[in-house]
């Protein structure tokens, strides 16, 4: 194929990648159909992978356009009239802000007055840095005194009268990549983070506890014993438990490795696939409700399943059975232990015989029976994006359809699972995860408002009944990768994450 | 980066002031001047500042829009040169002010689409550990052709080599990357 092995010759290869470019801009209609052209999904996968930094170099270069713009095409008399000499040109604004070193430079122009203009320079610095180190003392004083206040979160002293949607209780950080799971307790009294490791933390204080000391740093899932004593967690290389007080490493089940993960491992696409550079791995957790088993997602890399082991002693008890080529990424159990309900997606992306509908789908299967018995189109990989209500057997969870004129938009359906009928459908710009109220009267989700998509790191509360848009937090300033609501429904703890720099957490009231 | 606007260029006399002008001069050659001053400052604040003193420089040189486009990319190049070694110099001598007492709205943290967020990290793994594996100067080359949108001609004249060696070097670098696409 000389046409194909030509497509990235040194003469035409600007004109190929901008042919690309341009391909790609039309075909964003499908949203998860990876095109089978190695050169378009080259392309098309090293523009996301750069995405990041040319969206801050374009945000660069329109900062100075508009400075530039702002001096001199609102009339900036002075320069047109008085053409400056190189080096007496008119200073940006936040030049003017960098300190005032500049000025003083021209006022001087001897020797001495440069001398005098230093002196000048090194007293303002030393006040600013004193007076940085004052008032960043004060403010650590003042957030040490909020943090360690035990009444901000004291159930008994909270005061019950003025509205508590949003009002942020304190802020953790994370690694850069942010927050790949967070839960509660299930007694509401610490909460659990996935963030460069595990971390387990004080919800009163948000002071860290405890860092569990995992053997990788490949962890991927949460999940809390209903009695708050363990916590286990999924890694690259199996389900560690932990005693959720201490941190330290209570049981190891390593995922068993079969001859079918060996098998994919000698495809280089597939590896591609895999978790991180981990291989095999478990990719969701999810306690049973009575405590005795735990459901994991396994990542076989091309395929995968669902095993539930007896949460005593590690022993595999029974599988929930994945056929295709189907992964899991996000489980959760109905609260009467009745269903497990899964986010599988396709590993093929680009394989033309799986319709767009089935790539990213939400699953649910009778535990008793072993069945699946819900199959729907939706999910997808951020976060949890499907949560049942409690008390209930009504999942909720992201959906997509395509839009006319390209694009997907998102909404949030509820299903009942046990008749198969659809109980509720909200329009929301939710993308990633869902989270319930304990008293299943509001539905939280990460995204943006229907139709406003610019604003995308939100976190929006809906009444469930009526559909209505009860609250919207804007604290974060990137998008929100993992939610939970506190089992006693007063609070919502919410990370960054899925994206570079520097992530947050925050818990805020909500009821 | 589409059609060349000479003609708009040369033809533009009005007064500096003119925004349509201004704009069009700015978009025309700011990404590769940004791209050359970011390059060797790696600070993006201190970049953004001496890019637009190497526009406040050309707007106010007397006869600077009667130049030919090819003067005025010449006389550009040639100030951001000087201004990026002025730079080194007093880098020397003049601390920056500490970066908490800058206006925070003006660098907030990245924003992202959903779109993005979407996308599995682990799934650019493979892409991304195969570019860490290309000479260093195939990775530059992808970084100013994906990340900052340049082509050859610009990447050649921020690199200091021909544009025949850019595009040799891009071309081999895309056709490496492609093979984790082709072995399904």
């Amino acid at each position: 194929m000389p046409e194909h092995n030509d497509f990235f010759s040194p003469h035409r290869v600007d004109e190929s990648v901008e042919q690309l470019f341009a391909r790609d801009q039309s075909m964003r209609a499908s949203r998860f159909q990876g095109s089978a052209d190695p050169n378009a999904r080259l392309v098309e996968d090293l523009q996301k992978l750069y995405s990041l930094e040319r969206k801050q170099y374009l945000r660069a270069l329109q900062r100075v356009e508009n400075r530039l713009v702002e001096q001199y095409a609102t009339g900036e008399k002075d320069a047109v009239a008085n053409p400056a000499a190189p080096g007496q040109q008119q200073r940006s604004p936040r030049k003017l802000q960098q300190g005032r070193l500049y000025h003083m430079e021209q006022r001087y122009p001897s020797k001495f007055g440069r001398r005098i203009s230093v002196l000048v320079a090194v007293l303002i610095m030393a006040l600013l840095v004193g007076s940085l180190v004052v008032v960043l003392n004060v403010t650590h004083q003042k957030s040490t005194v909020r943090q360690q206040n035990p009444t901000t979160l004291g159930s008994a002293q909270h005061p019950t009268s003025a509205p508590h949607f949003g009002k942020t209780l304190y802020v953790t950080p994370s690694n850069t990549y942010g927050f790949e799971a967070l839960a509660w307790s299930p007694d509401s009294q610490r909460v659990a983070a996935l963030a460069d490791g595990a971390q387990i933390w004080d919800a009163t204080t948000g002071k860290h506890l405890v860092k569990v000391q995992l053997s990788t740093q490949l962890a991927y899932a949460l999940a809390w014993s209903p009695n708050s004593q363990m916590l286990a967690i999924g890694t690259a290389q199996g389900v560690v438990i932990v005693n959720g007080s201490t941190g330290a490493i209570v049981h190891t089940y390593a995922v068993n490795s079969t001859a079918s993960a060996a098998n994919v491992t000698n495809s280089p696409y597939l590896a591609a696939l895999m978790p991180a550079s981990g291989g095999l791995g478990v990719r969701s957790i999810a306690w049973s409700p009575n405590g005795s088993q735990i459901a994991v997602a396994i990542s076989l890399g091309a395929s995968g399943s669902i095993e539930v082991l007896n949460a005593q002693n590690g022993a595999p008890a029974f599988t929930l059975p994945i056929t295709g080529n189907y992964v899991a990424d996000a489980l959760a159990w109905s609260s009467d232990g009745k269903y497990v309900a899964a986010n599988v997606f396709n590993t093929e992306p680009g394989n033309q015989t799986v319709p767009q509908a089935e790539e990213q789908m939400i699953w649910a299967w009778n535990v008793s029976t072993r069945q699946v018995v819900f199959k729907q189109s939706g999910g997808n990989g951020t976060g949890d994006p499907l949560a049942w209500q409690p008390g209930s057997d009504k999942l909720a969870f992201v959906t997509w359809t395509p839009k006319k004129g390209g694009g997907m938009t998102s909404a949030l359906a509820v299903w009942n699972v046990a008749t198969g009928k659809l109980d509720k459908q909200y329009q929301a710009g939710a993308f990633g995860p869902v989270a319930w109220s304990p008293d299943g009267k509001y539905l939280a989700y990460s995204g943006s408002l229907p139709g406003k998509q610019p604003e995308a790191n939100l976190v929006v509360i809906l009444d469930a009944q009526s559909g209505q848009t009860v609250y919207v937090y804007r604290q974060h300033k990137s998008i929100v990768g993992a939610l939970a609501w506190s089992p006693n429904g007063k609070y919502i703890v919410s990370g960054e994450g899925n994206t570079e720099g520097n992530m947050v957490a925050r818990v805020w009231t909500a009821e | 980066m589409t059609d060349k606007e000479d003609t708009t260029l040369q033809e533009q006399t009005g007064p500096l002031t003119d925004k349509v002008y201004l704009t069009a001069i700015y978009q025309r050659y700011a990404p590769a001047l940004f791209a050359y001053l970011y390059r060797h400052i790696t600070s993006l604040e201190d970049s953004e500042d001496i890019l637009l003193e190497v526009f406040q420089a050309a707007l106010e040189r007397p006869g600077f829009m009667r130049l030919g486009p090819a003067e005025q990319e010449a006389w550009l190049w040639c100030v951001a040169r000087n201004k990026m070694a002025d730079h080194h110099r007093k880098r020397a001598r003049r601390q920056g002010i500490p970066l908490e007492l800058v206006p925070e709205e003006m660098y907030e943290p990245d924003r992202e689409t959903p779109e993005t967020a979407l996308l599995r990290r682990e799934k650019y793994e493979q892409l991304h550990a195969s570019i860490q594996r290309l000479p260093a100067i195939q990775q530059e080359i992808v970084r100013l052709r994906f990340a900052m949108g340049l082509r050859s001609t610009e990447i050649a004249t921020i690199l200091n080599k021909s544009e025949g060696a850019v595009r040799a070097a891009l071309a081999r670098a895309l056709k490496l990357l492609r093979k984790i696409y082709e072995n399904e």
